[in-house]
């Protein structure tokens, strides 16, 4: 399916309600007051909308909202360490969802991952962070469709590059070296960073 | 430490999204604790996953899951910046990837390795998708010729090995195509650890390591 077919489909948001920067606000006071009546917005948010990103990856129900409620209380444990200047709130929560779903993938569930990268802190800020949401969906719709059919399937499908190459009957290079122009692409389009 | 080669942006984007089999995942993590360069890819690819994430249609939540999440926020203790610093220590000292400290400790030394053939020890490390294991080369040691049926990436923890595609040191990741054959040899006095993820089993070339496949669950 061609991501710009699938926008079509797409329910409308009720972010109108909680914009990025809304969010960003959001989290910083709550790392500050640990009230939970500021953790509630946030969960409202993001919760429906992780549960059917989890689910689109293979998670069954229950298990995404298992993953959902651990996710979400890695935010409430964490949000004190959440730096707006380096992520978006949508960006930081997106990554502990990630990682805690990898961990999952293992079979001993001994957590190699943590939710929060501890990496060094950065020297870099993402410029792709802050681009807007128009700028992103014009970028993916630019992308020829063989490419946008290749970014659809790793992120909105989870497949891995093998599952990806058996399922369209091509070969493991041709997978790789579409998912290597489509961001090149999307690098480009947005500006240098993605 | 400012790695040479790193994996495929097609590697870090899947990554990103969170897609990729579990053992390649976290040589990925591994890689990118220690690559400014691939903590900006990675970065940037996320944004996209964080964009997909934010166009997904609301799933339905069971009715008491709203309640179960308030009551759950009593069981944690809330991390400050300093706290956060002291459970994980951000400073990259140790030769075992940050990622994979909690799961092996600090030392190489005291992992129980397994002997394979002279030469070469492993470790394996469980996962659910795809193979990761840890390999010690002794210094002067090749590997077999192998090719992969799937994706090969592999990570230097220690020590050095060159190959068909160049020298690798710390921090370095191979990330392979089923169509390269190489035969990696350990180049210096010291022993190469590598961390190696496949996704699918290692293919010999030669008849007798092909025997050995099965026994050596390589």
């Amino acid at each position: 399916m061609h991501l710009a077919l699938n926008y079509k489909n797409m329910k409308p948001r009720n972010s109108a309600l909680l914009d990025s920067e809304d969010l960003e606000q959001k989290l910083v006071n709550l790392g500050k007051y640990r009230d939970k009546q500021l953790f509630l917005p946030i969960y409202d948010h993001f919760a429906p909308r992780l549960k059917s990103h989890l689910m689109s990856h293979g998670a069954h129900s229950e298990q995404a909202e298992e993953l959902v409620q651990e996710a979400m209380l890695a935010v409430w444990k964490h949000c004190g360490t959440f730096n707006p200047d380096k992520a978006t709130a949508s960006t930081w929560i997106f990554r502990i969802t990630r990682n805690l779903w990898i961990d999952r993938m293992r079979k001993d569930k001994s957590h190699l991952l943590s939710p929060i990268d501890n990496y060094p802190d950065p020297a870099f800020t993402p410029s792709l962070a802050f681009a807007d949401g128009k700028i992103l969906k014009n970028a993916i719709t630019s992308l020829p469709q063989s490419q946008a059919q290749l970014v659809y399937k790793v992120y909105y499908e989870g497949k891995t590059h093998k599952e990806i190459a058996d399922e369209c009957e091509i070969p493991l290079g041709s997978v790789k070296s579409g998912l290597r122009l489509a961001f090149e692409k999307l690098r480009k389009y947005t500006g240098g960073g993605l | 430490m400012t790695p040479h080669h790193h994996p495929d942006a097609s590697t870090l984007m899947s990554y990103a999204a969170g897609s990729l089999p579990d053992a390649i995942a976290t040589v990925v993590a591994c890689h990118v604790s220690v690559c400014e360069q691939c903590q900006e890819a990675v970065a940037e690819a996320e944004q996209l996953g964080r964009f997909l994430m934010e166009q997904q249609p609301d799933a339905e939540l069971s009715k008491d899951a709203r309640a179960k999440m308030l009551d759950l926020l009593d069981s944690v203790e809330p991390d400050t910046p300093d706290t956060e610093k002291a459970v994980e220590p951000r400073e990259a000292n140790g030769d075992i990837p940050l990622p994979l400290r909690s799961y092996l400790g600090t030392s190489f030394d005291s992992l129980r390795w397994k002997a394979m053939v002279p030469g070469m020890k492993q470790f394996i490390i469980p996962s659910t998708q795809g193979q990761l294991r840890l390999l010690r080369i002794a210094s002067g040691t090749s590997m077999p010729i192998h090719s992969h049926t799937g994706s090969e990436l592999t990570m230097v923890l220690k020590g050095s090995y060159s190959d068909e595609l160049g020298r690798f040191g710390v921090g370095d990741v191979a990330d392979l195509d089923p169509e390269i054959q190489h035969q990696p040899a350990t180049d210096t006095h010291e022993d190469c650890i590598c961390l190696i993820a496949t996704d699918a089993p290692l293919k010999f070339t030669k008849l007798v390591p092909r025997l050995l496949q099965p026994f050596f669950r390589l």
